[in-house]
């Protein structure tokens, strides 16, 4: 008997010491599936415009005319052009790119990101690596983004990237900055309110459209770029991109995006 | 009683001067310990800009108070990435 109710003390005590990615995305899309009830969670791949009629409506009219198409051209050329060893990123990327739906993926005991894999390419042949904000890179993401549009978000986590999965996850719920938010407290707890005039997106499909133009910057950027100014909004210092906290941000924001399609590069305020 | 005056003023002032750095190099140090656990804040290393400016011009109170000010800061974010270390799990999602 004794045995018994530690047992069971043992078992009513105990946290979830690993939560399943599976699990976790779908406590996540439910979440949002009834806080918007008539916003189906595919939408969200279109961030605060899935949310607010009017300025969903300003930004179609801004995306017939999409200033990152120069991006994405520039892109396809570079995509194709010879490094000095006569090969090509076809060489290191199947499918003409179209495989930003496959990344980050958990490769060599690490979050590999799409512009890690680049650089990685560029490496194996010769090539020096480009800096993680530069135009080049930028172009080259952009086109691998464009050629993936509408390939759905396949993120798996096997057994060994589930301490970086955890890890990411943990960066996500943690509150930092001299305003103590966690990511989680403006992209779920008070995700479709407004902060002055702009309305909080949800999590859900923050990473299937980068590299993003946002009008503010007047380029083409990365995802980290944003993590750096979310950060920074919370009064916290952004790390470096590409770093390893910000690398497993991602793994686990698009492990929560699962099942989205890619509608990237976009643009943005 | 000059003399002893205007000692009392060198060695008042003295102290000002070593308290304003040693605050300073405190804060300095509990900043990089911050960023260290990646939870530094942006207004501690602008704290302690304000305040090394304000030792250069002279002003060893502002500098002292400034500094006093990054310190806190500076600990408080350590608190802040300590006392995460578990607390963000009461904030995931279960289904």
């Amino acid at each position: 008997m004794q045995r018994l109710l530690t047992l069971l003390l043992l078992v009513l005590t105990a946290g979830p010491a690993w939560t399943d990615p599976a699990a976790d995305r779908e406590a996540m899309q439910t979440f949002y599936e009834k806080r918007f009830p008539s916003i189906p969670v595919e939408s969200h791949a279109d961030g605060a415009y899935a949310m607010d009629a009017a300025k969903r409506a300003q930004w179609q009219e801004m995306e017939e005319f999409p200033p990152y198409e120069f991006t994405v051209d520039e892109g396809e050329t570079l995509f194709s052009t010879p490094f000095a060893d006569g090969a090509d990123y076809t060489d290191c990327f199947a499918g003409a790119g179209a495989v930003k739906h496959t990344y980050p993926r958990f490769e060599g005991g690490e979050v590999v990101t799409l512009e890690m894999a680049v650089n990685q390419c560029r490496q194996a042949h010769g090539e020096a690596a480009l800096a993680w904000d530069s135009e080049e890179l930028m172009a080259l993401v952009a086109y691998m983004a464009y050629a993936s549009r509408d390939e759905v978000i396949d993120i798996d986590v096997p057994a060994e990237a589930k301490a970086a999965y955890e890890r990411g996850k943990q960066y996500y719920f943690s509150r930092r900055g001299q305003l103590n938010f966690s990511c989680s407290h403006c992209h779920m707890q008070i995700s479709g309110m407004q902060l002055r005039a702009e309305v909080l997106s949800a999590s859900v499909g923050h990473v299937t459209h980068w590299p993003t133009y946002r009008f503010k910057w007047q380029e083409v950027g990365p995802l980290h770029r944003r993590f750096v100014e979310c950060n920074e909004q919370v009064g916290a210092e952004g790390l470096p991109y590409q770093s390893q906290s910000y690398r497993e941000l991602e793994y686990f924001l698009t492990v929560m995006s699962g099942g989205l399609p890619i509608n990237g590069p976009a643009s943005r305020k | 009683m000059k003399t002893l005056i205007f000692i009392v003023l060198v060695s008042l002032a003295q102290v000002a001067l070593a308290d304003a750095a040693a605050v300073i190099k405190e804060a300095e140090a509990l900043n990089a310990k911050a960023r260290s656990m990646e939870n530094a804040w942006t207004p501690t290393a602008k704290l302690i800009a304000e305040a090394k400016a304000a030792q250069v011009e002279g002003d060893e109170v502002r500098a002292s108070e400034t500094g006093e000010r990054a310190r806190m800061l500076a600990e408080a974010s350590i608190r802040q990435a300590e006392l995460e270390r578990e607390r963000w799990k009461t904030r995931q999602l279960v289904n």
